[in-house]
């Protein structure tokens, strides 16, 4: 009888059987199953413990030896059909190889970023937990690099304390992410761009937007805010963001995902239970329980309100009606501040939308459509003036 | 409780008990356990108090001594929980705040770190199930009241008037309550047995190493050896 499996312990499973009769120790399960990255052990028992409900296991398929590891007992038989595992990736979309470079921040940080696809850049902002590798594999930003890649060149970053940029840095601030931005702009040596701003991506964003209206062609923003909670005006918020501050201090790096899955089920409530467990691990690979702390109070702080009337491109706000991680009413504070902006509410309770959901076909249209305006501007500008200006409406 | 009548009760506010209630005072519970022992009838009779429940065992067995004839704590503390100055205040501050605030209400996460607090060896089933056992036995409102009344519950003081055999028992591990305030209270309690627990979880459960340990401790100090052989004589004598 076929048993459905999740990824994970699907591959707990895969390896056992591969190595039926043979005691395999604990690391080397660990290493068979998370090659590229360093997990704690209650995963594996995890695993074990779900792969035996799966099986229905009481000693006769896995053997437990104490402290030791693990050996599967059972008969094994191969059948006729070989699968081949890496083709559970094919259920992922499709996304192009991305090329991952360096650049020195002003105060010596190294910032990592990446760019994948062909045609003209749009820039993505950092948001919060970014990790330029462990995303490219990942279900629950495969999507979206796999959309945004198909007319574009994407560019993509780690803030400062996250992912692959240093770790080990003392400017958490506001400021020094802006100036980030600004580097890595100069470094691509970009003249023209789109600009899409996530979360506290947005703030980035705007920020740059309004100090270079000449670059930025036009600018999406989703999931995004002008102003951080503790400056939004409600005594509950602060009193929970700060509770949850204290918890990811307390707790988040150890080896106990319950921490991490509180932030989990904050960001993407209706995910399904793979993709929670990819965004725990997101959590810890991409950075510490300091620097998480630190980048979280500097984004309570973010006051981008000012500036929102002075952004001068077109601009489509985008956001999820049930966000628990930022409230809706934060992105139609945006699209009213910023002249002619358009406002898009998704249908959604997951601050990330999730590649299943009715909420992503909406996006994806809207941002297709929004970007091939740009399109359509950017060839008449390249194709000539005097063709464009020959016509009665541009 | 292989030779013994267990009696059990909720605890006001939460389970079968009312969950409208305005006094949730420690002296309170102090009653309310006084008051089932009369409705129960009960004459003499062993405590096992557990977490809070040693605070409640401790302050009847002070009062009713010719009642209580053996006490078996699990998991106790004295000096109130978080203890002044315990690491674990700030965890349980910020867990107290969102529950107060409801954070989570409709969702599993937030209850599993009070799950993984207490029983950070529970296995995913278990957990599952603990997480559901605190959303059914009593409301997020109840939860911060019965919770915020904890830090006040201090009987270090009636310790040493404790006057029956004691048996304190306490994972060496456990998280929520450290193992040294299961020491404090058996060094406190005239003639009392102390016995460490191999485990992290704050109340062992069947399939727990330590399991084996609790059930032979218990059933040695409630004396089930005597009561077995005893039974197997009347029976030879029958």
């Amino acid at each position: 009888m076929p048993l459905r499996l999740r990824g994970k312990v699907f591959e707990t499973l895969t390896a056992l059987v591969a190595n039926h009769g043979r005691l395999l120790r604990k690391e080397e399960l660990l290493r068979m199953v998370w090659p590229d990255s360093i997990v704690e052990e209650n995963n594996l028992d995890h695993s074990i413990s779900h792969l035996r409900k799966a099986l229905g296991d009481t000693g006769q398929y896995i053997e437990t030896v104490p402290r030791q590891g693990y050996r599967f007992i059972a008969a094994v038989r191969e059948s006729g059909q070989r699968h081949d595992p890496a083709a559970r990736a094919d259920a992922l979309p499709e996304v192009p190889p991305q090329e991952i470079r360096f650049f020195d921040a002003h105060d010596g940080v190294r910032i990592a970023y990446s760019t994948a696809g062909n045609g003209p850049p749009l820039v993505k902002a950092a948001n919060w937990l970014n990790h330029l590798d462990f995303e490219w594999k990942s279900p629950i930003w495969r999507h979206w690099i796999s959309e945004l890649t198909r007319r574009h060149t994407l560019i993509r970053y780690d803030e400062r304390g996250n992912g692959l940029s240093d770790w080990n840095i003392q400017d958490f601030s506001f400021e020094a992410w802006v100036r980030d931005f600004d580097q890595l702009i100069d470094t691509l040596q970009l003249k023209r761009f789109a600009l899409l701003g996530i979360s506290q991506g947005g703030a980035v964003a705007v920020s740059h937007a309004v100090r270079h209206p000449e670059r930025v062609s036009r600018m999406i923003l989703y999931g995004a805010y002008s102003r951080g909670w503790a400056l939004r005006n409600s005594p509950d918020e602060v009193e929970r963001r700060n509770a949850l501050l204290t918890l990811v201090r307390l707790g988040w790096g150890k080896d106990n995902p319950a921490f991490r899955q509180l932030w989990t089920s904050l960001f993407i409530p209706d995910a399904p239970s793979e993709q929670m467990d990819w965004f725990n691990e997101l959590q810890r690979v991409s950075t510490s329980p300091e620097n998480a702390v630190q980048l979280l109070s500097a984004a309570s702080r973010i006051n981008v309100v000012d500036l929102l009337p002075k952004v001068q491109c077109p601009t489509l706000v985008l956001h999820c009606s049930g966000d628990a991680a930022i409230p809706v009413s934060e992105g139609r504070l945006m699209a009213a501040r910023i002249p002619g902006a358009r406002f898009v509410e998704l249908p959604s309770r997951n601050h990330l939308v999730m590649a299943h959901e009715r909420a992503w076909e909406i996006f994806t249209r809207e941002v297709a459509g929004f970007l091939q305006e740009d399109a359509a501007q950017h060839t008449g500008g390249s194709v000539g003036r005097a063709a464009r200006s020959g016509r009665k409406q541009g | 409780m292989r030779h013994n009548t267990l009696v059990r009760y909720d605890q006001r506010g939460s389970g079968l008990s009312d969950w409208n209630v305005e006094d949730f005072s420690f002296e309170r519970t102090v009653r309310d356990f006084e008051e089932l022992v009369d409705a129960a009838g009960l004459d003499q009779f062993a405590i096992l108090g557990a977490c809070q429940g040693a605070a409640v065992a401790t302050a009847y067995a002070v009062k009713h001594p010719e009642r209580v004839t053996r006490l078996i704590f699990t998991g106790a503390f004295a000096n109130g929980w978080p203890a002044p100055g315990d690491t674990v205040r700030e965890l349980y501050n910020a867990l107290l705040t969102l529950t107060r605030l409801g954070w989570g209400r409709d969702n599993p996460a937030f209850r599993q770190l009070w799950s993984t607090l207490f029983r950070p060896d529970a296995d995913s089933v278990e957990m599952d199930w603990l997480n559901e056992l605190q959303r059914v036995t009593t409301s997020p409102e109840n939860a911060v009241r019965m919770m915020s009344e904890f830090p006040n519950i201090k009987i270090v003081d009636l310790l040493p008037k404790i006057a029956c055999p004691t048996l304190v028992m306490h994972s060496r591990d456990d998280a929520a309550i450290p193992v040294r305030e299961g020491r404090m209270i058996a060094a406190r309690i005239p003639g009392a047995r102390f016995v460490e627990l191999p485990s992290r979880c704050h109340m062992v459960s069947p399939g727990d190493e330590a399991w084996g340990v609790f059930v032979r401790e218990f059933s040695r100090f409630l004396s089930w050896a005597d009561l077995e052989e005893e039974r197997a004589l009347r029976v030879t004598a029958g």
